[in-house]
C-alpha cells in the first residue's frame, strides 16, 4: 500500500509486506477487507496511479472527502483510491468514483439510512456525459449486467469504501434482511444518443458537455416488463404501470423508483412523440387506486396501516380519494440503455414510501448527484 | 444507537431500545462508536406486523425495564 503519492507527499497507509508462500488474494479475505469475491491487491504503484489520477481539487492523499456511515469515518483521497484498486477499477474511472463517493455522502443520499436499514437499500448508479465513453462505459447490451470493467467496479469502489472505511459489515452493523446483486455494484451509462429525451443530466439542470454521476435509492431490481407487442405508447405505458404496481406490495406506494427503458420501448415513445411528462402522467393515472383499496386488506395483504382511517378520521370521500403508486410524478425516473433486440423495461424500486394518506406532502425528487472533474 | 452515544457524551444519560434481533448489531455499533457500555433494553422480535394493541402491551410490559435501565449507573 502507498506510503507517499507520486510527488512525495504522505500517504499514511501501511505497507504490508507479504510473504513469498502466502496468497495476497487469500490474505485479504482474511483480514476481512473483500466484499466476498477477491480484490484487486493495493500496491504501491497501484494507488500512486490512482492518485495520480484525482482531480485537480482533490490532489493531496490525506484530504478527507467523506465521512461514511456508519461509523462516521473519516474518507481520505487515499482510502479511496485505495478501495478503488481493490475494487478492479482503472485510474481513469477515479475521477467517476469520487463523483460517486460526493454523490452518495453530500447529504442528499440517504446513505446512513440505506446501509443501517434492514431494507437492502443501495445506490443505483448512473453515469452521464462524455466521461462515460471516456472510459469506456457500457450503455448497451447487458449495460446492467456483468462484463465491462467501468461498469462493474464504480459501485463495488464505494461499496468497498462503505465496508472498509465506513464499516458496513453485513451481520456486524449492515442488516439487509436478504441483500441483493445491486448491494455489490449497480453502475450503468445512459444512451444518450438514441434516447429519445434529453440526457437524464441535462433534464436534472447540468449541461450536456457535463459528465455526471446521478444515484437512486433502491432496494432492487429489475422487475423486467417485457411487453414486445404494444406499439401505442399509452399500451405500452399501461403494461410498464402493471408491472410497477405489484412492486414491494401491490397495494403499497413506494419512493423514488428507476425505470430503464430499451431502444425499443423508446421507439414507441418516439413514434407517439410521448415525453417523461406524458410517461409520469400516465403511470400516475394507471396506478391510481381508491385510497380505500390501498389500505392493508385481509385477503390482499399489506398497504398503508388500516389503522389510517380511525386514526387520521378519514371520511368515506377520503377513503374515495385516488392515490398513485407514487406519492410524486417526480419520484418515476427514466434512462435508456441496453440493446436493440428486445422492448424491456426494467423498473429499479425504492423503499415502502407509505406514509399519512392526508398529508401527501410530496417533494419533487431530484437525483444526488454529482459532476465528474477530470 | 449514535443518537444514544450523542445524548450520553453531552452527559445526559440515555438508553438504546430495539429488538432482538439487533443485539449484535448494536453491540458492533457501540464499540465503533467507542461506547461499549451504552445502556440498552430490547424487546421481542418482531415489531413491524403487531397491533396497536399488542404495542401497547410491549410499552406496558417494558417501560419499568426501560426506567430502571436509564437510571441506573452504566457498567
Amino acid at each position: 500500500m502507498a506510503s507517499t503519492d507520486p510527488d512525495g507527499r504522505s500517504a499514511l497507509a501501511r505497507v504490508i509486506e507479504i510473504a513469498d508462500h502466502d496468497d495476497v488474494y487469500e490474505f485479504m479475505f482474511d483480514q476481512g477487507i473483500t466484499d466476498g469475491l477477491p480484490v484487486s491487491p493495493p500496491t504501491r504503484d497501484r494507488v500512486d496511479r490512482m492518485l495520480a489520477a484525482a482531480p485537480s481539487d482533490f490532489q493531496h492523499p490525506q484530504q478527507v472527502i467523506a465521512s461514511l456511515p456508519p461509523n462516521l469515518a473519516p474518507l481520505t483521497v487515499e482510502k479511496a483510491a485505495i478501495n478503488a484498486v481493490m475494487a478492479g477499477a482503472k485510474p481513469e474511472y477515479f475521477p467517476a468514483i469520487l463523483a460517486a463517493v460526493e454523490a452518495a455522502a453530500g447529504g442528499q443520499f440517504p446513505l446512513h439510512g440505506s446501509i443501517a436499514t434492514t431494507a437492502g437499500l443501495a445506490p443505483m448508479m448512473l453515469v452521464n456525459g462524455p466521461e462515460r465513453e471516456r472510459i469506456g462505459m457500457n450503455w448497451g447490451l447487458n449495460a446492467l449486467g456483468q462484463g465491462n470493467r467501468a461498469n462493474s467496479t464504480l459501485g463495488r469502489a464505494l461499496r468497498l469504501m462503505l465496508r472498509n472505511v465506513g464499516g458496513a459489515v453485513p451481520g456486524e452493523i449492515e442488516q439487509a434482511i436478504q441483500g441483493g446483486g445491486h448491494k455489490w455494484t449497480l453502475s450503468y451509462a445512459e444512451d444518450e444518443d438514441y434516447s429519445p429525451w434529453e440526457p437524464y443530466h441535462v433534464e436534472h439542470g447540468y449541461e450536456r458537455a457535463d459528465s455526471v454521476v446521478s444515484l437512486i435509492p433502491i432496494t432492487g431490481g429489475p422487475r423486467v416488463c417485457i411487453d414486445q407487442t404494444s406499439r401505442t405508447a399509452r399500451a405500452l405505458t399501461g403494461s410498464i404501470a402493471m408491472a410497477f404496481q405489484q412492486v414491494l406490495k401491490p397495494r403499497g406506494q413506494v419512493t423514488p423508483t428507476m425505470f430503464v427503458v430499451s431502444p425499443e420501448h423508446a421507439d414507441v415513445y418516439r413514434a407517439d412523440g410521448w415525453s417523461k411528462a406524458n410517461i409520469r402522467e400516465a403511470i400516475m393515472e394507471f396506478t391510481a387506486l381508491p385510497l380505500r383499496e390501498r389500505l392493508a386488506s385481509p385477503t390482499l395483504g399489506g398497504g398503508i396501516n388500516e389503522y389510517a382511517p380511525e386514526k387520521y378520521g378519514l371520511s368515506e370521500a377520503q377513503l374515495d380519494m385516488p392515490l398513485s403508486k407514487v406519492a410524486d410524478p417526480s419520484f418515476i425516473q427514466i434512462s435508456v440503455a441496453g440493446s436493440h433486440a428486445g422492448k424491456w423495461t426494467s423498473i429499479y424500486q425504492g423503499i415502502f414510501g407509505d406514509g399519512d394518506p392526508t398529508q401527501q406532502q410530496p417533494s419533487t425528487f431530484v437525483p444526488p448527484s454529482a459532476r465528474i472533474r477530470t | 444507537m449514535h443518537d444514544t452515544v450523542f445524548f450520553e457524551l453531552q452527559g445526559k444519560p440515555s438508553v438504546f431500545v430495539a429488538t432482538s434481533e439487533f443485539i449484535k448489531a448494536a453491540s458492533h455499533q457501540a464499540e465503533r462508536l467507542g461506547l461499549e457500555e451504552v445502556r440498552r433494553v430490547f424487546i421481542p422480535h418482531p415489531m413491524q406486523d403487531r397491533t396497536n394493541a399488542e404495542m401497547h402491551e410491549h410499552a406496558e410490559r417494558f417501560i419499568d425495564e426501560i426506567l430502571d435501565t436509564l437510571m441506573a449507573p452504566v457498567d
